[in-house]
């Protein structure tokens, strides 16, 4: 399932709520689709160069150069690097896996692999003009550091477990 | 103060656009041929997503109107309690989209009255990711995709309270989206 897909199965949920909400009140979804559209709006020329800025990193980090800098090296130094480059990195989790698989392949140390997924996942450093100007600075800086550690940690206690 | 606010709004913007126009620049001189590959890169991610984009935004403005503020202050409030911190980790760990896709929908639950830590609890659990359990463990081997899983899960609630703790507690702006 491609996130085309994805998207496609949303809009036809969210369509179906707009019909029952046209049923039940046409103002109501009058007013809904006009407050979704300015809120889009407001945030569509943000949303353009978060888009063009993850375009930028895709290529100039690409998935060889995560590979070199992981793949040796002192292990805990590398469970740093693993989480720092997770975070930079900025893409699909589909596109972390394949990634964290052949440094596995390779011999690197498992915590690492899994602070890099972690933080790949859920720590974003190119998104975090884009969450702070949603959410605020204070919680995009402390919402990002803190999953940063828990990064980390989950990756040692995952190598602890394995 | 609306209209200083939307000043600084609009000079952001442009910051973070300004920003990446020169960070383009740079990479123009560096490699004209990969400058390109990036921004063909961004417009295709872009274009993927644009259905969901829309979608999601549709939501937002569903949830304005219909979802009552008492209702997200009592479920996802502080008066929620532990079982609102469940929700935020069903919801998180069923949420499919780019996180960036998702803020300006959680940030309106958040003008509805729901509590930080719901908020970060979604985002930690967003990480979980069960539909991708089998590519995943095809991957990188079922036990640590399990693991992984299990340690996010484990860690969600955690983490939210964690950066709930960190946040003022004031009563905040119950504006709409407009910012």
């Amino acid at each position: 399932m491609t996130i085309v897909h994805t998207g496609l199965i949303y809009l036809l949920l969210v369509g179906l709520a707009y019909l029952w909400t046209l049923s039940r009140d046409k103002q109501k979804a009058q007013v809904a689709i006009k407050s979704g559209a300015r809120a889009l709006l407001n945030i569509l020329p943000l949303l353009l160069a978060i888009f063009a800025l993850v375009g930028l990193f895709q290529e100039f980090l690409p998935p060889e150069l995560i590979e070199s800098v992981l793949g040796k090296g002192n292990r805990l130094l590398s469970l740093l690097m693993g989480g720092l480059l997770g975070a930079i990195a900025i893409g699909p989790p589909l596109a972390a896996y394949p990634i964290a698989g052949s440094l596995l392949a390779n011999g690197a140390w498992p915590p690492t692999v899994a602070a890099f997924i972690l933080a790949w996942i859920s720590v974003g450093i190119v998104t975090l003009p884009f969450e702070a100007t949603i959410f605020s600075w204070r919680f995009a800086l402390v919402r990002n550091g803190l999953t940063f550690i828990a990064a980390l940690f989950s990756g040692l206690l995952l190598g602890g477990l394995l | 103060m609306n209209w200083a606010k939307n000043f600084l709004g609009c000079l952001f913007r442009q910051y973070i656009i300004l920003f990446v126009g020169f960070l383009y620049l740079g990479a123009w001189y560096v490699s004209p041929q990969k400058a390109l590959e990036a921004i063909r890169y961004g417009a295709n991610l872009f274009a993927s997503v644009t259905i969901l984009i829309m979608a999601v935004f549709a939501l937002i403005g569903l949830i304005q109107v219909w979802v009552n503020r008492d209702l997200i202050g009592s479920l996802l409030g502080k008066e929620g309690g532990f079982k609102g911190l469940l929700i935020a980790v069903v919801c998180g760990s069923i949420l499919i989209g780019p996180s960036y896709v998702i803020f300006p929908l959680l940030m309106s639950l958040r003008h509805l009255g729901a509590r930080w830590a719901v908020i970060a609890i979604v985002l930690a659990a967003w990480a979980i990711k069960p539909q991708m359990l089998p590519i995943e463990a095809e991957f990188l081997g079922f036990p640590f995709a399990l693991v992984r899983g299990g340690l996010t899960i484990l860690l969600a609630i955690p983490l939210g309270l964690a950066v709930e703790w960190f946040m003022p507690d004031e009563k905040q702006p119950l504006d709409t989206l407009e910012k």
